[in-house]
């Protein structure tokens, strides 16, 4: 019954803050338009973004290549839609590994304490002993250059962050009531740990994934743009601007429009995970 | 506090082995041995064994593990394939360069962003928030290297005000050259009272430090403006208001101070942040630091080179946090008593 009475509020609680938080609601259209995109990519392009076509090359944008051609005089228009695919489902993937490495170390952390916090916490902080973008090009670099290592360097690079948050939570958790009373009834830790604390724990770990999407993007993004993630053929926005490096002075285009689809990308997305804390935790919220 | 600094040091010693386990076990599962890298294209098994001897590498790897901690505790990891130096020594060489851009742009990201986080909290939810909020969300969402190129474009290439890239312009270096006093261009030129030498370095810092303070800059700006809101809420604020204090000095003087302590917290983050970026940010503008070194090394399979870096930046951002912890401590009386 409580559940139910919570689930209300916060559906209620999303439709306010769609109604009255215009950024939001920007975010969230930004967002699904570059679902839509990613999805119906093939569809929307009329053009193949691998076709070479050494005639048309570098051709400024017009009515025929909207977003002009880059340096094989492949279309970029066809390429920038395509990219939203690689571009999404990078910092899906990233956030979701990150998650599912994260969540035992933390629910194992805060639920036990003691040494096994201690030890888990201290491997967490060398990880965290790292600047940000240092460790996963190091591990990328180790694990050779390719979109499959980058995001695992990123996400086994991100993992600590969750851990430790899911850690707090689950420490605050284990306080509670209905895990005092579970354990007294004798149940197993892990069922304790998976049926109670981990359900009611959660909360702030999604808060922070959601907000870190958009970091993961741009870091992932990045890493290409090093030559250190996707490699042709596969197609990225942080690859195409790489590619333009040497003639972007002339050729503005070949690096503006992948570049503007990410700005836009990571600002929907980090509008809409600012949303998100909004709804599932208002007390943190900036917008006081 | 003595007994502080000790057990910080204690847990960064610890940690710091953690790293440098980290940047070993990195450096064994590299595709391809080292030796090949080393050897070129068809050593003959006898080049091996003797490469492998070399190294250490046909030793047990708990014995290399011990050696490797054992070197890099003496500074030493190894030589460089590409400059053929040790990578400690071209680490060394490089480090004031990254350390100037870095610091220059954190001080930037303060200076400006503070104030504005302030304003924008005293004038909430009007045009001047608005805007910097606004303002604040988009500058987190731009990559760091299309933000460098789009500068390029416009500033060097399209308007031609400032240089491409660079530390200085080389013409300098050899008709009118400085001396080498701390390594940062900004102070040599000046102590040596070389004015064409400081607008250079002025001119080539201006685009790259630009670069790397944006996004920081607007973290920077959204925090202060929270806790400041916070902090205007507060009975000692109202008191402040009703004794007729100067409104001025009840943002910058009263409130400020009670914003200082998170945002010392986030000024050791942005280092780190910063460290990553100026990665990417010295390799769009070829600034001749650690990260634009590590770039390199990288593209051209320098794997010793890119895990000498990766310590000894992971080391910088140690010490970096270990200040920070303790000028927290010095600060916060609340932390001392316990």
């Amino acid at each position: 019954m409580s559940l139910s009475n919570q689930d209300i509020s916060i559906w209620k609680r999303a439709g306010e803050i769609l109604r009255f938080n215009r950024l939001f609601t920007l975010g969230l259209l930004i967002s699904s338009a570059f679902l839509m995109i990613a999805l119906l990519a093939p569809v929307l392009a009329s053009v193949d973004p691998h076709e070479i076509d050494f005639k048309s090359k570098l051709e400024a944008p017009s009515l025929n290549h909207w977003f002009g051609t880059d340096a094989l005089g492949r279309d970029i228009f066809s390429r920038v839609l395509h990219g939203a695919r690689t571009s999404l489902l990078t910092g899906v993937l990233v956030v979701f590994i990150a998650f599912i490495i994260g969540l035992p170390i933390g629910l194992t952390a805060g639920y036990y304490g003691g040494r096994v916090d201690m030890w888990l916490m201290r491997i967490a902080d060398v990880f965290l002993a790292f600047p940000p973008l240092l460790l996963p090009i190091a591990i990328t670099a180790a694990l050779g250059p390719s979109l499959y290592n980058a995001l695992m360097a990123l996400a086994v690079s991100w993992f600590p962050w969750y851990a430790r948050i899911l850690r707090a939570s689950v420490m605050s958790v284990k306080k509670e009531l209905y895990v005092k009373s579970s354990q007294a009834m004798g149940m197993h830790p892990i069922r304790i740990m998976l049926k109670h604390v981990l359900p009611n724990s959660t909360t702030p770990v999604i808060v922070q994934a959601s907000m870190d999407f958009g970091y993961t993007i741009l870091a992932a993004a990045s890493l290409s743009f090093i030559g250190m993630g996707a490699r042709p053929p596969t197609i990225e926005w942080g690859l195409m601007i790489s590619n333009s490096r040497a003639i972007f002075l002339e050729f503005w285009w070949t690096a503006f429009f992948p570049g503007m689809a990410i700005f836009l990308l990571v600002l929907g997305v980090n509008l809409l995970g600012d949303g998100i804390r909004d709804i599932l935790d208002p007390h943190n919220s900036d917008a006081t | 506090m003595i007994r502080t600094i000790l057990q910080r040091l204690f847990l960064m010693c610890l940690i710091l082995i953690g790293v440098m386990t980290v940047t070993f076990i990195l450096s064994r599962v590299l595709p391809g041995s080292p030796v090949e890298l080393m050897l070129g294209a068809k050593p003959t098994a006898q080049q091996i064994a003797e490469a492998e001897e070399a190294l250490g590498l046909n030793k047990p790897l708990y014995q290399q593990y011990f050696i490797f901690l054992g070197n890099a505790f003496q500074g030493d990891f190894g030589t460089s394939l590409i400059t053929g130096q040790p990578v400690t020594e071209d680490v060394f060489l490089r480090v004031t360069a990254t350390f100037e851009l870095v610091t220059i742009a954190l001080l930037l990201a303060l200076s400006a962003g503070i104030p504005l986080g302030i304003k924008a909290a005293v004038k909430k939810e009007q045009l001047l928030d608005h805007s910097v909020r606004i303002g604040s969300v988009a500058a987190v969402a731009v990559p760091v290297f299309f933000l460098g190129l789009t500068l390029q474009i416009l500033f060097a290439g399209k308007l031609g005000w400032l240089p491409l890239q660079g530390r200085i312009d080389d013409a300098i270096l050899l008709d009118a050259p400085f001396r080498s006093i701390t390594g940062f261009y900004l102070l040599d030129s000046i102590l040596s009272g070389n004015f064409t030498a400081f607008s250079s370095a002025v001119r080539h810092l201006i685009l790259p430090v630009l670069t790397l303070a944006l996004a920081s800059m607007a973290t920077i700006i959204r925090i202060t403006r929270s806790m400041m809101i916070e902090a205007l809420q507060q009975d000692y604020i109202r008191s402040a208001r009703a004794y007729g204090i100067p409104q001025h000095n009840i943002h910058y003087l009263y409130a400020l101070k009670a914003t200082l302590i998170p945002l010392l917290t986030v000024v050791g983050l942005t280092y780190g942040f910063m460290l990553g970026g100026s990665i990417i940010v010295e390799y769009v503008f070829d600034w001749p630091g650690v990260g634009g070194y590590m770039v390199q090394a990288l593209l051209n399979n320098d794997f010793t080179a890119v895990m000498g870096v990766t310590f000894f930046v992971a080391f910088a951002y140690l010490i970096i946090n270990l200040i920070i912890d303790l000028i927290y401590q010095a600060l916060d009386p609340r932390l001392k008593k316990s």
